[in-house]
């Protein structure tokens, strides 16, 4: 096999020159309402910025909400079989055990966990074919992936970021597995992982999230009913409710 | 689940199960446990019957320093590196595991350079390359060989995730967390080579000490 050159960055490069309040100010730019954004990653009766690790942890815990979801309905579709059953099926297993560890961990730290339920509608088409599951599942988990290498260095207790880490070294074990099953040779492709900005995140995700209508900031018309791919479709009583 | 993929052990005093790193989840307990954080209620159905294996957060990188830290992980991308460049060109592999091997030993050398340069940055010494030494017959049998790998990939994750909290510079440490990942596709992938269906079977992923990243590594050659 022939070497293949990789241009390899410097540290600057990796770590993009973030501090905590460039990664949360921006909320606005990636295509929802800040108003709105805020209120999904940080729960009702504690909107403004817990501070420490917590908002770190909430912010995770959010994507860990939207793929354990995700999965859930992905395995109910019924259209996964062999190899991407097996990864998609360990996929739902692992972020459940993030999730769980989350909840545990925010609270234990005094922080309140982000919202729990009903929060993410899914079109129709990312669950009509393997083949369209594994290529969502890959979003999501290069964007997992993204957000908490972005966040890592902005964590400041070691423990914190210890456990970061090891939930973050695992969404890249999901992004390897998912790409073997979408037949990628070779499945593991990276020399380096990218970390993601916070507003490069709330792009990716934003599509997905149910937009609730918040006193501050209301939605605009549409009804979330209408274009949920999946079975929970509420919407303003989960954050009123949280 | 995955069925029983035996796992013969090439490194003296170290073997890896999958037993083994399932129970991850009571480490990460426990970790918080001795950060006086608890949570470990939410573990016990990962940790089953262990509730105590007895690890500590954040054992022994504390005080080596950014340098040395990245003088070890280099000497360890090296030891890999140079492995999967051997295990290429000794022809044993199939095309698709050729193909995943030749692409993990570019990534390894690419760390290496990568922390060679950030070495150099720091005004510190780049290590000289150690002597490695392989076990006997490791590159002409493809499943010793890939139980091998099965091997030094976890301790590279493990050894990154352990020493990220005692990294000073917060740029060294998003280059470490960026290796990271890519270690974990690694060992992803050499399970896939190894025909484990659901490669992804692992919730939590295991820190490991300074001393235990030290005993699997020295006896190749690795120097500290």
């Amino acid at each position: 096999m022939e070497k293949k050159v990789i241009n390899v960055p410097d540290a600057e490069q990796l770590a993009r020159p973030w501090t905590r309040r460039d990664f949360f100010k921006t909320l606005a730019a990636a295509g929802i309402s800040a108003a709105v954004a805020s209120a999904v990653l940080f729960p009702r009766d504690a909107q403004t910025q817990q501070g420490g690790d917590i908002d770190i942890f909430n912010f995770t815990l959010t994507l860990e909400l939207l793929e354990v979801d995700f999965y859930t309905r992905a395995l109910g579709s019924g259209v996964l079989f062999g190899e991407g059953l097996a990864v998609i099926t360990n996929n739902l297993n692992n972020e459940s055990a993030h999730r769980d560890f989350l909840l545990g961990a925010i609270p234990a730290q005094g922080g309140v966990p982000a919202p729990l339920a009903d929060q993410f509608v899914f079109p129709p088409e990312v669950f009509s074919s393997q083949d369209a599951i594994l290529q969502q599942s890959l979003v999501f988990e290069n964007t997992g992936v993204g957000a908490l290498l972005g966040a890592g260095p902005l964590i400041s207790d070691p423990s914190n970021l210890e456990a970061a880490l090891s939930l973050y070294g695992t969404e890249n074990d999901h992004v390897t597995a998912v790409k073997n099953a979408l037949g990628f040779v070779p499945p593991a492709n990276e020399a380096f992982k990218t970390p993601l900005t916070m507003d490069e995140v709330l792009a990716r995700i934003a599509p997905f999230l149910v937009s609730a209508p918040l006193p501050s900031a209301p939605p605009p018309s549409a009804a979330p009913a209408e274009s949920t791919g999946g079975t929970s479709t509420s919407t303003g009583n989960t954050l009123a409710s949280a | 689940m995955n069925g029983d993929v035996s796992r013969v052990s090439t490194i003296e005093d170290r073997e890896y199960s999958r037993r083994k790193f399932l129970k991850t989840a009571a480490w990460v307990g426990a970790a918080l446990s001795a950060a006086g954080i608890g949570g470990t209620q939410v573990f016990t159905r990962y940790a089953e019957a262990q509730p105590t294996l007895g690890f500590v957060a954040f054992p022994t990188y504390q005080g080596l320093g950014d340098a040395a830290i990245l003088q070890f992980a280099y000497q360890l991308e090296l030891l890999e590196g140079r492995f999967y460049q051997f295990g290429v060109e000794a022809g044993i592999l199939d095309d698709f595991a050729a193909t995943q091997i030749a692409a993990i030993r570019d990534h390894e050398f690419a760390h290496a350079d990568f922390i060679a340069q950030t070495l150099a940055g720091l005004g510190a010494a780049v290590p000289p390359e150690p002597t490695f030494v392989y076990p006997e017959g490791v590159f002409s049998d493809p499943v010793a060989f890939l139980e091998l790998a099965a091997t030094f990939e976890p301790v590279g994750i493990g050894a990154y995730q352990g020493s990220a909290g005692a990294l000073q510079s917060k740029e060294i440490l998003a280059g470490a967390g960026s290796i990271l990942g890519v270690e974990c596709d690694h060992r992803t992938a050499i399970d896939i080579l190894r025909g484990i269906s659901g490669p992804n079977f692992i919730p939590f992923q295991r820190s490991f000490t300074f001393g235990e990243a030290v005993a699997a590594t020295t006896p190749f050659g690795v120097v500290v």
